[in-house]
């Protein structure tokens, strides 16, 4: 078979009009859902980030019944992308810590588990918000679980710090 | 203030809402983690910065591969090709003068160390290296392995009849890109590596008759979705010789052995609670070959290192340079189908310890997790994971 040729150009017009259809009613759920796992402040870029990946990919939709669900995917997955390009200037922050963020004091958990890295913060959040399992969530973002379980661990230590900073 | 299960009970009520304000898609879980990812750059979507070190390395040396019957191939269909993300790729093989430049010690060597391959694979720099000492010898570095390898036999000379293949090693770390190298024997025009699901990788295969070897180096890389079933090796027309099964590669049973048919391995897991990166070694030293393999742990991070066990050969663990384990000291008999665990406990301000050194079941073992390609990992892992105490949190995951 000719792979090339069997793919659907993403860009020709009746499969571009349907996506977007399609896109456009998806979006509202896949906005929410990124403001939950990864915050508000990049959840409208990855949205974009989303639609763009996924006309590019519209080809491996193997089950177009699952729209929504694949779009979560690549979205989550755009989303631990954009977490590794950030994490160098993320790195420079912290040695600064000081000079950055509010101090914890007022803070409630659930505003602790969005101030936290976004990669934790989205394991908090599908772990304990959504009730996925670190098997699932390993899944979901593209990490081994090993690696996910070291996150979980780094994250919850460190609420439990700064919930004891808030009341010692 | 909020403790243990205490916090997380806190998590649960606080986080509680949010599947009900922005309810995720009840299949998401369904959706094939390959129609998310591009295959032309699978390393953007992979953890750049995976902190876990996995070197699964299954030493096979000649005579346990006599063992290995060459299997059928089957064709059902072309495979689908596809092409590993090499950034560079360099396969002219040449005289290292100075290979310690590339840190490889020369004085394992008893001839001219001859760089088979090197490139950038991945995002990550790799060498593949040949020289003699004692037998026939690859060392490989790639990402967090700063360098391994083997030594055995050539392929032809194995009287089990029809062997192709001479030592293989393979990394199929889930979740991160692969690899597969060893030795081929002359004459075998192209090799590939063929996935569980009909796709294929091309192999390199290289001569290595500047390193005075009677043999080519063979080395493929591919993406992390692509789960490697068997290495086909075929003619110039590309009409197959054999096929090698690579899950058998770990199934083999133990030299000079009937029983059970799974070999038994030794595990060196390290784990790091420091919060620098700290280096195991894992060597094996048989009368007809050697190996070894060294990686790098993270800070707050654990890793291990595989070998195959067989019988008479002596295995050395260390950490940062300090011998943890030497079988010969502590001779423990590894029947198929198990492993021996040394876990390895990395504390600040510490000499690296030995916490336990255990027997388990294959299934139950540490190593297993990287077995089955695209796998998930053992609870094996996650327990050793769980026991890590890391002090104050490193700067950044």
């Amino acid at each position: 078979m000719d792979v090339a040729r069997a793919r659907t150009d993403p860009a020709s017009g009746a499969h571009r009009t349907e996506f977007q259809e399609r896109f456009a009613t998806a979006r509202p759920r896949l906005t929410a859902v990124l403001r939950a796992v990864v915050g508000r402040t990049d959840a409208e870029d990855l949205v974009q980030e989303t639609y763009v990946r996924a006309s590019e990919r519209l080809d491996q939709l193997r089950d177009p019944d699952r729209f929504e669900a694949w779009l979560v995917r690549i979205a989550l997955n755009e989303a631990m992308s954009l977490h590794r390009r950030r994490r160098s200037e993320r790195h420079r922050l912290r040695r600064a810590p000081h000079d950055v963020g509010a101090p914890a004091t007022d803070l409630g958990l659930r505003e602790l588990v969005e101030r936290l890295d976004p990669r934790e913060r989205a394991i908090v959040v599908l772990h304990y918000g959504y009730g996925y399992r670190m098997n699932e969530i390993a899944t979901l973002l593209g990490l081994s679980q090993i690696n996910v379980r070291t996150l979980a661990h780094r994250a919850r230590r460190r609420l439990r710090d700064e919930l004891e900073e808030v009341a010692p | 203030m909020t403790r243990g299960r205490d916090l997380e009970v806190s998590l649960r009520e606080a986080l509680a809402p949010i599947a009900a304000d922005a309810p995720m898609p009840t299949d998401v879980l369904d959706v094939p983690g390959g129609s998310i990812r591009s295959r032309a750059a699978p390393a953007t979507i992979r953890p750049a910065a995976a902190i876990m070190v996995v070197l699964a390395a299954v030493l096979v040396t000649i005579g346990a591969l006599s063992a290995l019957d060459a299997l059928p191939w089957q064709r059902t269909g072309d495979p689908v090709l596809i092409t590993p993300d090499l950034q560079s790729l360099d396969v002219t093989p040449r005289v290292l003068p100075n290979p310690e430049l590339v840190g490889f010690d020369p004085g394992q060597a008893s001839g001219p160390v001859v760089q088979a391959a090197t490139g950038t694979a991945y995002g990550s720099p790799f060498r593949l290296l040949a020289y003699q000492s004692g037998g026939h010898c690859l060392w490989f570095s790639y990402r967090d392995v700063l360098g391994g390898g083997g030594c055995s036999g050539l392929p032809q000379d194995d009287e089990g009849g029809g062997p192709d293949l001479g030592m293989a090693l393979a990394d199929r770390t889930p979740s991160l890109p692969g690899y597969v190298y060893g030795l081929l024997r002359p004459g075998v025009d192209r090799a590939w590596v063929d996935g569980v699901e009909g796709d294929r990788v091309a192999a390199e295969v290289i001569p290595l008759d500047l390193a005075g070897i009677d043999a080519q180096a063979y080395l493929a890389f591919f993406p992390a979705e692509f789960a490697p079933a068997r290495i086909v090796l075929t003619d110039a027309a590309g009409t197959a010789i054999a096929a090698y099964d690579i899950e058998a590669l770990m199934e083999i049973p133990p030299l000079g052995g009937g029983g059970p048919s799974r070999v038994p391995s030794i595990d060196l897991v390290v784990r790091n609670h420091t919060d620098a990166a700290v280096e195991g070694r894992l060597e094996d030293e048989g009368p007809s070959s050697t190996g070894s393999g060294t990686a790098e742990v993270p800070g707050c991070e654990i890793g291990w290192l595989s070998s195959g066990w067989f019988p008479g050969v002596a295995y050395r663990g260390s950490v940062n340079g300090v011998l943890v384990h030497e079988s010969v000291r502590d001779p423990v008999e590894v029947p198929s189908g198990h492993a021996l665990e040394v876990l390895v406990d990395v504390r600040p301000g510490a000499e690296p310890t030995v916490t336990s050194i255990e027997l388990r079941t294959i299934e139950e073992s540490v190593s297993r997790s990287t077995s089955d390609g695209r796998g998930t990992w053992t609870g094996r892992a996650a327990e050793i994971a769980d026991g890590l105490d890391c002090g104050a949190p490193p700067d950044g995951p």
